[in-house]
């Protein structure tokens, strides 16, 4: 009886694996799936993402993945270098300030974008002028906001006059990309979504909307050949499913791997492994336009002494984080202070800061964490520890779990009080970050302090780099003393590479730049 | 016949009204699409803007109304994330979407009728257990786990198909079979019971009082009249199929229209999951129809009037 329940058992399993295996085959026709290796021929990248671009027109998205694409194809005026924070020319060869409000840019000449059009100041004028026009609804018109008037000096130079002293003009010019004027005549403002044309390395060849973009690379480019003949651009938005075309070879580079598939991608020694501190910062937020136990310093001071953010990035992420040092902003990012330190894990502070505040083991003190789900690397879990760290001293301490769409919207309706969990990454200079969240009224700010507005803005129109510094020193202190934020930590991006990709070097912007990256033979 | 087919096309025409309707109500409460469309450093009054510019500052039922009556002109609005219109956007990645379908759909009848037949005619034998063994291991896994390992033995070990993407006829297989597992599961069982109840009946055992064959009685008697039921499920199938598509294309990085429609819910892009349920329930209604019809030329005594 019992052998033939084990054997009716062992069937069923049977038949069942075999049932995969018959169905895996039955379509099977020819004999291989496209990925046949040379050792020569053309260079040829393949880069996987996790999502498709919306659009290839670079001034309609602010979405690094589609502008790691529309941007290899239409350049921008200047490039940062995050190893030395420095702004490096690229079609503006030197942005120097006439006085306070006008920046003079000369250009680089004799540059033609791919229909053959000239690059010129009026180029500039056209692309600047082109992200106001309301009708392109254009997300990135937080980078030419300060901007009021594009002025033609002759055909290699314009001028820039900005409504307020502007610092990070710049750095907001490395995010616009310069796109041609008679081609748009031609054509139609809508030409670039899906035909876009610039002076960059690569030019596109075709785009399968939701499965790849190929880019070609473009032999008149005024650097030079680029190294590479074809970069494609793959969509492929489950984690698992992308580290596989890793394996496979389908892919070269892939973007954001989970720190759980680390070993299994470098077993066998075909692949690697690169990490870097990203631009997106994770905290905790008071909101402190509603009453409540938040409006006591002590508290929210409490709360940061309370949360081990070691154990954090150790235990939950798996190692994948920095900690930040107790102010807004990261190293990455103008304006960041070195004299700012992260407040240490000190539960008994903690305790000792809440007991003063009046909150005792009796009447304790209780807080609803809002956070998101499925946004960031481990969101909920991140948002769970926290909770349980704050019950340790004493925090009657509720996690609220939702669905992104709906917690953004809570958010920036201000009503998740008194804490929410996001994180935020802008272009790395404070005057964006501070102006975008921790500014009065910002879109994402729920602080009211008039002091820390005065520097924030002071910090914006200073145009001397070593006084910004100052400012934003100042600022930095007087954000960790008040702590209207919890300060966790940064996010660490990290991308498989695969061993026949040479020169590739990630960036914490999530941005791929091509330069200087080549291929060698597939295996 | 005909005024058949016109009460069933008004009645689809309900059907779809009505869909949309509850799509509608329940994308406008789940949230704000500009919450998601604006970046970081955007302002109060950018929000507004913006707001403004997508009509989502209107009342509900205006906004419900002025929908309804585009889309009565075959204009389903233009996407919030994509700036164009949201029909063609579903069109464009429709013909991917029902390849599909079109393929688990068939894999499912390949599969099926063959593994229920043999499991009904050798009863309680070992290819029975077999067949009903695979069937519930189909029905069983789910697709999400499923996928992953068909990628990871048939793309990473064996290197027969790709892992993922949407060009050629090899792309497709794996995410067909993911997709097909649980139909081709269920729809096996049913061949079975199907069979088993038709050879029950008297006139089988007539057939074979009068010396037919049993592959003649199989083959004319048995399989005719236990098609019925197994084209309605089957039929019914093809809506499970679409909405498991959700899943697969995502898996496998598909480009067809149901992982346009799960960007489009998550980004609360209201115009594209319209004009998405609008197709999926279009095809769905037709796919009903034809079923309806089909019983009719395989059983001569349904007519419809």
């Amino acid at each position: 009886m019992m052998g033939s329940t084990v054997k009716r058992f062992l069937t069923v399993l049977v038949a069942g694996s075999l049932m995969l295996g018959v169905a895996g085959c039955s379509g099977a026709t020819s004999s291989d799936a496209g990925q046949a290796g040379s050792t020569t021929g053309p260079k040829e990248l393949v880069i996987a993402q996790g999502t498709d671009p919306l659009t290839l027109d670079p001034h309609r998205s602010t979405v690094q993945q589609a502008l790691n694409i529309s941007m290899a194809i239409a350049e921008p005026l200047f490039t940062l270098d995050y190893k030395t924070g420095e702004i490096k020319p690229l079609l503006g060869l030197e942005a120097k300030n006439l006085d306070d409000k006008t920046w003079q840019i000369n250009l680089r000449q004799g540059v033609k974008f791919t229909n053959g059009e000239e690059f010129t100041a009026d180029s500039v004028k056209v692309s600047i002028e082109r992200i106001k026009k309301p009708e392109l609804k254009s997300p990135a018109t937080i980078y030419v906001r300060p901007i009021e008037k594009v002025e033609v000096v002759d055909k290699y130079t314009v001028k820039l006059v900005t409504s307020a002293p502007s610092p990070v003009i710049p750095l907001y010019l490395t995010r616009i990309a310069m796109v041609p004027p008679k081609y748009l005549q031609e054509k139609g403002e809508e030409a670039l979504v899906k035909a876009p044309v610039g002076t960059g390395a690569y030019k596109l060849k075709e785009w399968i909307k939701d499965e790849r973009v190929v880019l070609t690379a473009n032999p008149d480019y005024w650097g030079g050949k680029p190294q590479l003949d074809t970069v494609t651009f793959r969509s492929i938005p489950e984690t698992s499913t992308r580290m596989a075309a890793l394996k496979t070879g389908e892919a070269d580079i892939v973007t954001q791997v989970a720190a759980e598939e680390v070993s299994a991608l470098e077993q066998g020694g075909q692949v690697k492994v690169q990490s870097i501190p990203g631009l997106r910062l994770m905290m905790y937020q008071f909101n402190l336009e509603k009453d409540g136990p938040q409006q006591d310093v002590r508290v929210r001071q409490a709360l940061n002494y309370a949360v081990d953010k070691e154990a954090l990035v150790k235990n939950i992420l798996n190692g994948n984080g920095r900690v930040l040092d107790g102010q807004p902003v990261a190293k990455e990012y103008f304006g960041f202070s070195d004299q700012v330190k992260a407040y240490p894990f000190d539960p008994e502070k903690a305790k000792q800061l809440l007991a003063e505040a009046g909150y005792t083991a009796a009447k304790p003190l209780a807080m609803t964490l809002y956070a998101p789900q499925g946004r960031y690397n481990r969101d909920k879990e991140v948002a769970e520890a926290i909770g349980g760290m704050l019950q340790a001293v004493g925090v009657k301490a509720d996690v609220q779990v939702m669905d992104w769409g709906v917690f953004i919207q809570k958010l920036l309706a201000k009503e998740l009080a008194p804490l929410s969990f996001w994180g935020a990454s802008t272009a790395p200079d404070a005057d964006l970050w501070l102006g975008s969240m921790m500014l009065s009224g910002a879109a994402y700010s729920e602080w009211k302090n008039p002091d820390f507005d005065k520097l924030v803005q002071a910090g914006g129109q200073t145009l001397d780099k070593q006084k910004r510094l100052e400012i934003y020193a100042q600022a930095a202190q007087m954000a960790h003393d008040q702590a209207p934020l919890i300060y966790l930590y940064q996010q660490v991006d990290m991308y498989g590479i695969s061993n026949r990709v040479q020169g590739y070097v990630p960036s914490p912007d999530e941005g791929i730049y091509l330069n200087g990256v080549t291929v060698g033979p597939k295996k | 016949m005909i005024r058949y087919l016109a009460s069933r096309l008004l009645h689809g025409v309900l059907v779809v009204v009505g869909v949309v309707t509850i799509v509608f109500l329940l994308m406008h409460m789940a949230g704000d699409p500009t919450a998601l469309f604006l970046p970081v450093g955007a302002t109060p009054e950018d929000f507004v803007r913006v707001r403004h510019q997508l009509g989502l500052d209107l009342p509900l039922h205006m906004q419900y109304f002025s929908f309804m009556a585009g889309a009565l002109k075959g204009d389903f609005g233009s996407s919030i994330r994509y700036s164009q219109p949201s029909m063609s956007l579903v069109l464009e990645r429709l013909p991917a979407t029902l390849s599909l379908t079109g393929l688990a759909l068939g894999l499912t009848v390949l599969a099926s009728v063959p593994l229920g037949v043999v499991a009904a005619v050798r009863r309680n034998s070992f290819w029975d257990t077999f067949c009903t063994g695979a069937a519930l291991a189909g029905q069983s896994m789910p697709s999400f786990w499923l996928g992953i390992v068909l990628i990871l033995l048939f793309a990473v070990h064996w290197r027969i198909f790709p892992s993922s993407g949407g060009s050629g006829f090899m792309a497709v297989v794996l995410p067909a079979v993911t997709l097909g597992a649980y139909s081709m599961g269920l729809a096996t069982r049913m061949v079975r019971s199907a069979v088993l109840e038709v050879f029950r009946k008297d006139y089988v055992r007539t057939a074979r009082a009068k010396g037919l064959a049993e592959r003649v009685v199989l083959s004319r008697h048995v399989l005719r009249n236990a098609s019925i039921p197994v084209v309605t499920v089957v039929g019914l199938q093809l809506a499970q199929l679409l909405g498991g598509a959700i899943v697969t294309e995502q898996i496998f990085g598909y480009p067809g229209m149901a992982r346009l429609a799960v960007q489009s819910v998550m980004n609360r892009d209201f115009p594209v999951v319209q004009a998405f349920v609008v197709v999926t329930a279009v095809i769905v209604l037709v796919v009903n129809l034809l079923v309806d019809l089909l019983y009719a030329k395989l059983d001569p005594r349904i007519i419809y009037q």
